[in-house]
């Protein structure tokens, strides 16, 4: 579904933002991006959505080699959630909102009407169609960003830190949302919060610039001394592991050990 | 006597309508020392934490019910300035605030404004604390997020508030950033014993930084009190909206596997593994 190939980029000169790096990302697949401040995840989500473009490499979604000729087309494949929810609002009503990219497309008025009705309900919106998305929680409108972003249907979308503004209850909105596209989309999460990594088919991470581990979030999170390298940090449950491993005069090592295993992973 | 609110209520003012909006907060009586304190303000979307701090510095005025601050009653004909240099607040997303055209003048902005003395020298040492003074001479444009919030949090410290206000400081921050950024409040709390209040949602924030936590929920405070009180309760979930730390909730999970007697109410790794040490015993052969 999307490859990318030996990609770099910069801002600035002499300055490399993304170095030499290289994934492939299937069909179906839910991976999550993890990565310090300024290690390039938010400047990846811009490339793979044309938003930028490569100074050397190569991006291919679904086959297509991403360029300034077939922009348009592969943007149709690729949508969006950005991190403030204040940020992506264009509609006085949220139905106007969800409509927004249906009518840059053209729909006739039926199937808008029918989509928004599908997609408000997907995101358990559907009672607040005529609200003014200002007067909505963090969550809410999140979860109306992202009925927007499914109305149109593209098959690739991309959370750039989604949940990061968010209070507890909205982060659970949205990702229990995430998990219902799960195996339907294919989907990228950019986030720095390992606990949404876990949720994740395969987890890459990146630090400066460069893809350091790119693997399932189980062999990803026992790379302990990386992730801090990294400026980011390892599961709670997984640093209390670390101590009960060193300790060995503890009952039900074993056991314990195990619980806290499948603690860290339950999902 | 820091800050004082004695039954204090909020409404916005519509004033073409002649009447008040439903109020934000209820009934809020507080009392924060101007010296060590460490409290987290917490609670859901629009419990009205925002619309609290606010009214710590005066930018708000009491619907009704008193606001005294530092020994100054507020009113709108009161001088507010050395009032907000005595409180300091940092806005939610304070890089979006910074206008300066370099760093320098950025952080020296505040202490003109309140007339301190030697502001170069006033400006370098906030830009030293937060460890930004390889950035002085940069455009804020030419800046990432983490390093525009030190840059904005830098700006407030350099008027020296004796309390610190942060609404929400660690979002979007990665865990070092964040890590770093706690620790440094920290030592302002236990070096020069100054107050701090920080907005947040992160349970671990409040687990492993602070002492004391209030709890708003629709408008009003219902809880006021210590950490270990708090996250002690079993109804957290379902009456306060609120999340178990990771360590409590660790705990929990061993407890319901092992029924061992653990005190679940642990709040950093190391009083877990602890706790897990003392009930899971050494073995002795």
């Amino acid at each position: 579904m999307i490859k990318v190939e030996h990609i770099n980029f910069s801002y600035r000169p002499n300055e490399p933002v993304i170095r030499d790096v290289s994934f492939t990302i299937k069909k179906g697949e839910f991976v999550c991006i993890l990565g310090h401040n300024g290690s390039g995840k938010s400047t990846i989500a811009k490339l793979l959505t044309g938003l930028l473009s490569v100074d050397s490499g190569a991006i291919y979604i679904k086959g297509l080699l991403l360029n300034e000729n077939n922009i348009n087309e592969i943007r149709q494949q690729v949508g969006i959630v950005f991190q403030n929810p204040d940020n992506q609002f264009v509609g006085v009503t949220v139905k106007d909102d969800i409509a927004f990219g249906l009518e840059n497309r053209q729909f006739p008025r039926e199937t808008m009407l029918e989509l928004i009705d599908k997609y408000s309900k997907l995101v358990n919106m559907e009672n607040f169609l005529d609200y003014n998305p200002e007067n909505l929680s963090g969550g809410e409108k999140q979860r109306v960003a992202i009925a927007g972003v499914l109305a149109a249907n593209p098959e690739i979308i991309i959370f750039d830190e989604s949940t990061s503004m968010l209070d507890p209850k909205g982060v659970k909105e949205v990702t229990d949302i995430i998990n219902t596209l799960k195996g339907h989309k294919t989907i990228i999460a950019i986030t720095h919060n390992l606990n949404e990594a876990v949720f994740a088919d395969r987890v890459i991470v990146l630090s400066q610039g460069g893809v350091i581990l790119n693997d399932t979030p189980e062999v990803v999170f026992t790379h302990k001394e990386l992730l801090k390298n990294s400026s980011l940090d390892i599961l709670e449950s997984m640093k209390l592991m670390e101590l009960i491993e060193k300790n060995e005069h503890l009952k039900n090592k074993q056991e314990i050990e195990a619980m806290l295993w499948e603690y860290s992973f339950q999902k | 006597m820091g800050i004082l609110f004695s039954k204090v209520a909020f409404a916005y003012y519509r004033p073409r309508k002649k009447q008040y909006l439903r109020y934000i907060l209820e009934d809020i009586n507080l009392n924060i020392a101007e010296q060590d304190e460490m409290i987290a303000i917490v609670g859901h979307t629009g419990s009205g934490k925002s619309t609290l701090v606010q009214m710590m510095n005066a930018l708000l005025l009491p619907t009704a019910g008193e606001v005294t601050l530092f020994k100054t009653k507020i009113t709108p004909t009161v001088k507010l300035k050395p009032i907000r240099q005595k409180v300091g607040l940092v806005f939610q997303f304070p890089e979006y605030q910074i206008f300066e055209e370099n760093v320098k003048k950025e952080i020296m902005f505040g202490p003109k404004n309140f007339k301190m003395p030697n502001l170069e020298q006033t400006a370098l040492e906030a830009a030293q604390v937060m460890g930004i003074t390889d950035l002085l001479e940069r455009s804020p444009f030419t800046l990432s997020g983490g390093q525009l919030r030190k840059v904005a949090i830098a700006s407030i410290l350099a008027t020296n508030p004796d309390v610190l206000i942060l609404d929400e400081p660690t979002v979007g921050l990665d865990p070092l950033a964040k890590r770093e950024l706690l620790d440094f409040l920290q030592k302002l709390h236990d070096d020069f014993h100054k107050s701090i209040i920080i907005i947040t949602h992160d349970m671990e924030v409040v687990s492993q930084y602070i002492k004391r936590v209030i709890v708003l929920k629709e408008g009003k405070i219902i809880y006021d009190g210590s950490k270990k009180q708090l996250f002690a309760k079993d109804d957290l979930m379902d009456k306060y909206n609120l999340n178990y730390p990771s360590t409590v909730k660790i705990l929990r999970a061993l407890e319901a596997r092992f029924h061992c007697g653990l005190d679940v109410n642990q709040h950093s790794i190391e009083a877990a593994y602890a706790e897990i040490c003392r009930c899971f015993g050494e073995r002795h052969e």
